[in-house]
């Protein structure tokens, strides 16, 4: 996190930036490698960006498509559920930057006060475990676990908690819960394994120090972990908020269902059936475009936030 | 290398009773935590040590009905998988390493304070987060190097991360500028102070994500199947992801024999599992690996003291 | 602080300079060579190349060399090897090759050494449609593409990059013009030219299609004389069997029929079984006048509806029929959670007796299976229900692209699948001792005993078949019923068996024509339906042409209103219900997509006369 750069500013014009080049020297070797592989692998694909203006057809050449504006960019504005659509992604990616983003860090919390290491490591790559299923086992798991006849329903009625099974997949009002703790559940060992990292990196002479300061163990970490690892959860939302708008559709298309649709049906889902399942290339990359532009600024709105409030930036 | 286990807070404090109320609750939560995190996996493994007709008949939770190791024996006369797991095994080793080398030298550059470039790498990389041609440019772009069917298709265009690259940057930034400048002072070279101090400064996030880019190495799946179409290359996680995803191919069939046909051929779901454990574990054991990387005092302490 | 903010618009500068230049410089696509000066849509149905590029006979390119006489397969092999470069769509390319030593190495032995022919044929794992993309995009395809939906089939006749096969058919394809028939001109394009051929065609063999299946042993229990014929009297057959099966072994409460949670089904399956006793086609009433309406607009499809819902609310649909899989299904059928299985007919065989003769071994009782019964509504006769429909070009297509050297030899190979020796060849493998058929001294293709037992059919018939390299190659031949009729000529098949297609066979008793499996008989004695030609209401769907938008969005928002029709707490709500979905679907352009349907039938009719 740069906080401001201020090299010493000598003498003048050319001298100066050949003389700072020179020192730079071996810096700019490595950005120049960089920089080549950037050009090619990421920039250069770049040019596909200029197909959401043309009726482009794989296989014919750019110039020999028709170039239609922004008939594609209208299309995703005039879409007929374009306010649902819009409203579901936000509100599940809403729940993404909130609920699942701080999982992570309140289980790191909670994982470095074990005193057990052995038990501190085991639960540790337990956690992780769900990252490696794949979402087309998880969603079997989940319709045997939340049938009719599943395991959940069995037992709340054993408990005697509901008197009939309930349609927990069908259930529209429940869909984003549900969504939101597999997130979580999938997730949270995974994202945690950064800032158990950062954890780590805190100065251990600050805990020596608090301790003389007569800090509890809660004031601890409030005190000095926290701050400790604030700079990557900062930086981790701040690239989150970037994806605002893009949800994903595995879990969506395995487990939602035609009842769920009026809360299930995001961008992504959307784009997928009817962009790339379609093959209607134009109109699929209208909407990354759109998706892309509007992130980035989100990403330049937070950081600048983030710059007036806690002083931490990530450009 | 000192290894001061800061985990335990102990030294620095008197237990006191709230905090023993809090490590109960503490402990109690992380074991059904584990069990919620441990369960489907566990229900794989009972899946894939049941006998394979027997489990259509469902109902398998904690343990195997009719216990067999044949669904292992299938999988393994089949015969790709040990190729596929050499291949798996390569990609992890290749496309981590030169990743975490020139992802970490990449962020380094961009924290050097003075440095001209710094913030035009950072930008020229953060652009790139978010911003991307698409598919059929890329496919082009692999075609027109080369690189379609190759190996090399697995790590170079993964060489430079711009998220491994914020992420190890800002644990640089965290590290006392005064151990930097003191080494130019003494006239070290930037190749020098990158080796000599950050790295070893740097072994937790490295860990951390050395762990992310094998994890993502190991599981990616679509880049196999589109950039290697002969399947000369083809990994473990390939091999899975067509066999999970058969069922749902062959639904989508539009001609009812073919869809039939393939339903036939259909994988069963005893041995869908033992391949998902046959794919899964070896990843799994990476972490441990990884993780005695993550210890405290090791790193600021280590070197001040 | 002023000076921060200079750098990083510099620093912003620069990298949107960067991007910039790197889209002026790169732009290059694959497709250079693309001949295709039509850039225009492809147009709705098959409207291939323009009319300029028409191939007279004259023009065609000449076969290669043969050996200049007819072999004992019907092949006049070419001298040097003939190569054929094949894309088949999806698939898994390791499984292939490593079946170097099975049927592959078995099949491509014979291939070389009979026909002096070489196939080098690939999958992709990923998505056809896809795949076929980044072929056009980077010009990088085989000579031949097989297994091809019908849009990409024309968007490579648009696009020029498909061979104008018209000239060669009529040289060299005398095979599939005579037992393709008038269907043969259904894959012609507006000016008459010929660009695809049908993968997999013919009439469908299989004995039942939508099924209103039941427990046949829990069937009999009922005592009843008659089957059941009306989809209300199913319903009341259900009822009392799930009275007196309340819950299966397991003691989990059973229904009387489910679905699954695949895209196109979610519900969608039964309501189609519904209609199909309706004798409506893919969901549309058809009009003598030829007027197509969708069910949402018609009384039969409220009666349809109303009566799943009373289904469902009585009990007798799986509450978790939306978000079932396939797997779960059958696990339902197996374990005796589900009695029943209105929609696809296998799916009871793979969850019912098929399993159970296996698991249950010497103990297994004949009569636990499920029978699948056809039935029709009560002013509908059976002769006019649609359960069993076959389409007789099938729904993929062969293409032969400008990457392919000599056509001529190409459709000369093509001509021999489709031969009658050369469909059972590619189907079940070459004839010989140790596979399923053979030829005898009198010309005879006569069965083994061994896949005369159908009960062990996967382990001697498709183990066979496999070892055979059957089905591994079929770039175009007949996938359906291998008849012996006016257009075929398969009389020379051992009469034990019958229905023979690629993929099956049914043994019979060759006096009475009975299947000779008790089982099976008691499988489809009650399934009566006729078989219904849709051929000529298939329809394409450009994804260009908003149609296509409007079809998906009706697809995606009827099952959504279905879904509420069918779980709705009371008859009166369901039939509410039933108003919105036909409310919402006219203002989603419902019209458009009857019009088109209507368009499509009447141009297909026209196209077929010739």
């Amino acid at each position: 996190m740069s906080k401001t750069s201020a090299p010493a500013a000598p003498k003048t014009g050319h001298a100066r930036i050949l003389g700072r080049l020179k020192r730079e020297r071996s810096l700019w070797a490595i950005s120049a490698v960089a920089l080549v592989w950037v050009a090619i692998f990421c920039y250069g694909p770049l040019y596909g960006l200029l197909y959401s203006f043309f009726d482009y057809r794989p296989g014919l050449n750019l110039w020999d498509c028709e170039f239609v504006g922004l008939k594609y960019f209208q299309e995703f504005f005039l879409l007929p559920d374009f306010t649902k659509i819009l409203r579901n992604t936000l509100v599940i990616s809403g729940l993404n930057l909130t609920i699942v983003f701080i999982a992570p860090v309140i289980f790191a919390l909670l994982l470095n006060e074990l005193h057990h290491s052995g038990f501190k490591r085991t639960v540790q790559t337990i956690s992780y475990l769900p990252y490696f299923v794949s979402m087309v086992v998880v969603a079997s798991i989940m319709n045997t676990l939340l049938s009719s006849n599943g395991t959940i329903n069995e037992l709340l009625m054993a408990l005697g908690f509901i008197e009939s099974p309930i349609a927990f997949l069908n259930e529209p009002d429940l869909f984003w819960g549900i969504m939101t703790v597999t997130n979580i559940w999938k997730g949270i060992g995974w994202s945690a394994i950064i800032y158990i990292s950062a954890i780590t990196g805190v100065d251990g002479e600050l805990y020596q120090a608090g301790a003389v300061d007569g800090l509890g163990r809660f004031g601890m970490v409030w005190h000095i972990t926290i701050p400790g690892i604030l700079p990557t959860v900062v930086l981790l939302f701040i690239l989150g908020v970037g994806n605002l708008l893009n949800t994903g559709y595995e879990y969506q298309l395995l487990l939602g269902t035609p009842m769920t649709r009026d809360v299930y049906e995001v961008i992504d889902t959307y784009v997928y059936r009817y962009g790339v399942q379609m093959g209607r290339y134009p109109f699929a990359t209208a909407v990354g475009l759109i998706k892309s532009v509007i992130g980035f600024i989100l990403v330049i709105l937070s950081n600048l936030a983030s710059r007036k409030v806690t002083g931490m930036s990530i450009m | 290398m000192k290894t001061k286990e800061k985990a335990h807070l102990a030294p620095y404090q008197k237990p006191t009773f709230s905090g023993r109320v809090f490590d109960v609750i503490n402990i109690v939560f992380m074991l059904v935590f584990a069990f919620c995190m441990l369960y489907p996996f566990w229900n794989q493994l009972v899946i894939s040590l049941n006998e394979g007709t027997d489990t259509n008949y469902g109902g398998l939770y904690f343990w195997p009905r009719q216990w067999t190791l044949a669904n292992y024996a299938y999988i393994f006369e089949k015969g790709n998988l040990g190729k596929g797991a050499l291949i798996s095994v390569l990609r992890v080793v290749v496309g981590t390493s030169t990743t975490l080398f020139c992802s970490g030298l990449l962020a380094y550059v961009t924290t050097v304070r003075g440095f001209s470039g710094r913030r035009f790498m950072r930008i020229v990389y953060l652009i790139t987060m978010y911003f991307g041609g698409g598919m059929i440019p890329t496919y082009l772009l692999m075609v027109n190097l080369g690189l379609l069917n190759t190996f090399t298709v697995y790590w170079l265009p993964g060489l430079f991360s711009a998220y491994y690259m914020m992420l190890i940057a800002s644990y640089i930034y965290g590290l006392p500028e005064s151990l930097m400048e003191s080494a130019r002072i003494d006239g070290a070279g930037e190749m020098r102070i990158y080796f000599q101090i950050i790295l070893p400064l740097c072994v937790p996030v490295l860990a951390a994500i050395g762990i992310m880019a094998a994890v993502g190495h190991w599981n990616s799946w679509f880049d196999v199947m589109v950039y290697n179409p002969k399947g000369e290359w083809d990994t473990l996680q390939a091999y899975l992801r067509r066999i999970l995803t058969e069922a749902t191919m062959a639904s989508q069939l539009l001609n009812d024999q073919q869809q039939q046909e393939a339903m036939r051929k259909l994988t069963t779901s005893s041995i869908r599992a033992a391949t998902t454990m046959v794919v899964t574990i070896p990843i799994v054991c990476v972490y441990p690996f990884f993780q005695r990387y993550f210890i405290s005092g090791m790193t600021i302490g280590a070197v001040k003291g | 602080m002023k000076k921060t903010h200079w750098h990083r618009l510099l620093s912003l500068l620069l990298a949107g300079a960067l991007t910039f230049s790197l889209v002026a410089c790169s732009g290059g696509e694959g497709g250079e060579e693309s001949t295709g000066g039509d850039t225009t849509t492809s147009g709705t149905e098959s409207t291939g190349g323009e009319g300029g590029e028409e191939t007279p006979a004259s023009d065609l390119v000449a076969p290669s060399e043969t050996v200049g006489e007819v072999n004992e397969w019907g092949y006049d092999p070419t001298v040097e090897t003939l190569e054929i470069d094949v894309y088949a769509g999806i698939g898994d390319q390791s499984t292939f090759e490593l079946d170097e030593e099975g049927g592959k190495a078995v099949m491509d032995q014979w291939l070389l050494d009979n026909l002096n022919v070489v196939i080098n044929q690939t999958y992709s794992s990923n998505d056809t449609t896809e795949q076929l993309n980044m072929m056009l995009a980077s010009n990088d395809y085989p000579a031949v593409l097989t297994n091809v939906p019908d849009t990409m089939a024309n968007t490579f006749a648009a696009q020029g990059r498909a061979i104008n096969l018209t000239g060669y058919v009529e040289e060299y394809g005398d095979n599939i013009t005579r037992r393709m028939g008038d269907y043969l001109n259904m894959l012609r394009d507006a000016d008459g030219q010929l660009y695809k051929l049908a993968t997999l065609w013919g009439s469908t063999p299989n004995v039942a299609g939508y099924d209103f299946g039941i427990r046949y042993d829990y069937w009999l229990e009922l005592g009843e004389d008659e089957i059941y014929e009306t989809p209300e009297e199913y319903y009341e057959t259900l009822k009392a069997v799930i009275a007196n099966h309340p819950t299966n072994d397991n003691g989990d409460k059973t229904y009387g029929v489910t679905g699954t949670n695949a895209s196109g089904d979610q519900g969608m399956t039964m309501m189609n079984a519904m209609l199909g006793a309706y004798g409506f086609v893919s969901g549309y009433k058809v009009g003598d006048d030829g007027s197509f309406t969708h069910w949402v607009n018609t009384e039969e499809g409220r009666e349809a509806a109303l009566l799943l819902n009373k289904m469902y609310r009585e009990g007798l649909i799986d509450p978790d029929y939306l978000n079932t899989t396939y797997e779960d299904y059958i696990t339902k059928l197996t374990t005796g959670q589900v009695i029943g299985n209105l929609g696809t007919w296998w799916y009871a065989w793979t969850g019912g007796h098929e399993t159970w003769s296996v698991s249950e071994g010497d103990a297994y009782d004949i009569n636990k299976r499920f029978m699948n019964v056809s039935c029709h509504a009560p002013d509908v006769a059976m002769e006019d229900t649609t359960l069993l429909t076959s389409n007789f070009l099938g729904s993929y297509r062969c293409v032969v692209t400008d990457k392919c050297e000599n056509p001529a030899d190409i459709m000369r190979y093509l001509n021999w699948e489709n031969s009658e020796l050369g469909n059972m060849i590619v189907g079940w493998g070459a004839p010989s001792e140790t596979n399923n058929w053979n030829i005898d001294a009198d010309g005879n293709w006569i069965v083994s005993d061994d896949i005369m037992n159908v009960s062990q059919k996967n382990l001697y018939y498709h183990l066979t078949k496999e070892q055979n390299g059957g089905m591994l190659y079929v770039l175009s031949a007949a996938g359906g019923w291998l008849k012996d009729d006016d257009l075929s000529d398969f009389d020379k098949i051992d009469p034990r068996v019958d229905r023979v297609s690629i993929y099956d066979y049914w043994p019979v008793d060759p006096e009475t024509g009975a299947f000779s499996d008790e089982g099976v008989n008691i499988c489809w004695m009650n399934y009566t339906a006729p078989a219904f030609d849709t051929t000529l209401y298939s329809v394409t769907f450009d994804p260009n042409e908003p149609i296509s938008q409007t079809n998906q969005t009706v697809t995606d928002t009827i099952s959504t209103y279905l879904a509420n029709i069918v779980t709705a707490s009371s008859e009166e709500a369901a039939s509410a219900a039933f108003d919105e979905a036909a409310a919402s679907l006219g203002s989603l352009g419902i019209a458009d997509l009857e019009a088109f349907y209507a368009e499509s039938y009447a141009a297909n009719s026209e196209q077929m006369a010739g």
